[in-house]
């Protein structure tokens, strides 16, 4: 009997083991659920500000609104060319309130040459409202689906003496965080 | 239990670290813009009718594409001896090769000022192939030239002398 006791306790004890692995497993996997509620950004479409042409040799701006299919402002000749704003999606769980955070410093533009450059400032988007467009550095949001895609525009700044060419920034970053 | 909720706590505050982690994301873009040569537009050949002489008839003469004239309407008629060539204005563009432009002509007719005033050019057509009637263009390697025909006016009974204008027959382009 008592050699059949022990076995009993054994057996129970072991058996309180394997509900504790039992729960550790269960908590992993509420875990794993709690990513998919991650917020990301990622490109969509244009992942460029396109300014088009713009006739050299005098001094102006051009600004590319922050909405879907923009138009280029400005008082300087252009001639034809693609004007584009920068598309992004924004991923997460619905219902959540965003920040969409742009470039907080201007962006240079270099050309060819690697010497001349313009810069890029007074960035734009469209987040809280498609199609309205707001300038700033920070734009507030709310996802009403699980995904929301929304437009960067900004303002170029041209020179008289800027030569003619092709000027194209480095990337600069567009950043999303949950409120 | 009691370690069975210690695991379950930690695993919870793992999971915590992995939202944090996840609630800011970054995306990068890029800008770009093109600079290009200004078009420009400058005047190689003026535009001459040649002689002409009036009649008791107001007329018309046609001054074509290739600096040839004929008679249009009415009595006036083309004098060819001994007088001066007419010739078609012509106009060169320069700018970024490959490039489209407008053609902007006058719409109204221009006064050409001599002894009495009355004769005038106007119906003002661009070609930039010596043929056809266009109001763009493609800028070529070296430039488009551009030429401009037009229609002379005659009074009747004008007074001979030489009659012109200036510096109205304005030709505009602009990039598309």
């Amino acid at each position: 009997m008592k050699t059949s006791l022990k076995l009993l306790i054994l057996a129970t004890v072991l058996f309180g083991l394997g509900t504790k692995v039992n729960a550790q497993t269960t908590a992993t996997a509420t875990a794993t659920g709690e990513l998919v509620s991650a917020i990301t950004i990622s490109t969509a479409g244009s992942a460029s500000i396109n300014f088009g042409r713009i006739v050299a040799g005098t001094t102006g701006t051009v600004t590319v609104a922050g909405i879907a299919a923009p138009t280029a402002s400005t008082s300087l000749s252009r001639a034809g060319g693609t004007i584009t704003s920068a598309g992004f999606t924004i991923s997460g769980t619905t219902g959540s309130q965003y920040t969409v955070t742009l470039p907080t410093t201007a962006v240079q533009v270099k050309h060819t040459n690697n010497a001349d450059y313009m810069e890029v400032n007074a960035f734009s988007c469209d987040v809280a409202t498609a199609g309205t467009e707001v300038v700033g550095t920070t734009a507030n949001g709310t996802l009403t689906g699980t995904s929301r895609t929304f437009y960067v525009g900004a303002t170029l700044n041209v020179k008289s003496t800027d030569p003619i060419g092709v000027y194209t920034s480095a990337t600069f970053p567009v950043t999303v965080s949950y409120q | 239990m009691n370690a069975s909720i210690k695991l379950f706590t930690l695993a919870a505050i793992l999971m915590g670290f992995g939202v944090r982690v996840q609630a800011q994301s970054i995306a990068f873009a890029t800008t770009t813009v093109d600079l290009i040569t200004p078009i420009a537009i400058t005047k190689t050949a003026e535009m001459h009718f040649g002689t002409v002489a009036a009649s008791g008839t107001p007329g018309t003469i046609i001054l074509a594409y290739n600096s040839t004239t004929t008679v249009g309407t009415g009595g006036a008629t083309i004098v060819t001896t001994g007088s001066s060539e007419p010739s078609t204005a012509k106009f060169l563009v320069t700018g970024l090769t490959g490039e489209t432009f407008s053609i902007g002509l006058p719409t109204d007719d221009l006064v050409l000022t001599g002894t009495t005033d009355g004769m005038k050019a106007g119906t003002f057509r661009a070609s930039t192939d010596g043929t056809n009637d266009v109001n763009t263009g493609t800028i070529a390697e070296g430039g488009t030239t551009i030429s401009i025909k037009a229609i002379l006016t005659v009074p009747a009974n004008a007074v001979a002398g030489r009659y012109a204008n200036a510096n109205q027959l304005i030709v505009k382009v602009n990039y598309n």
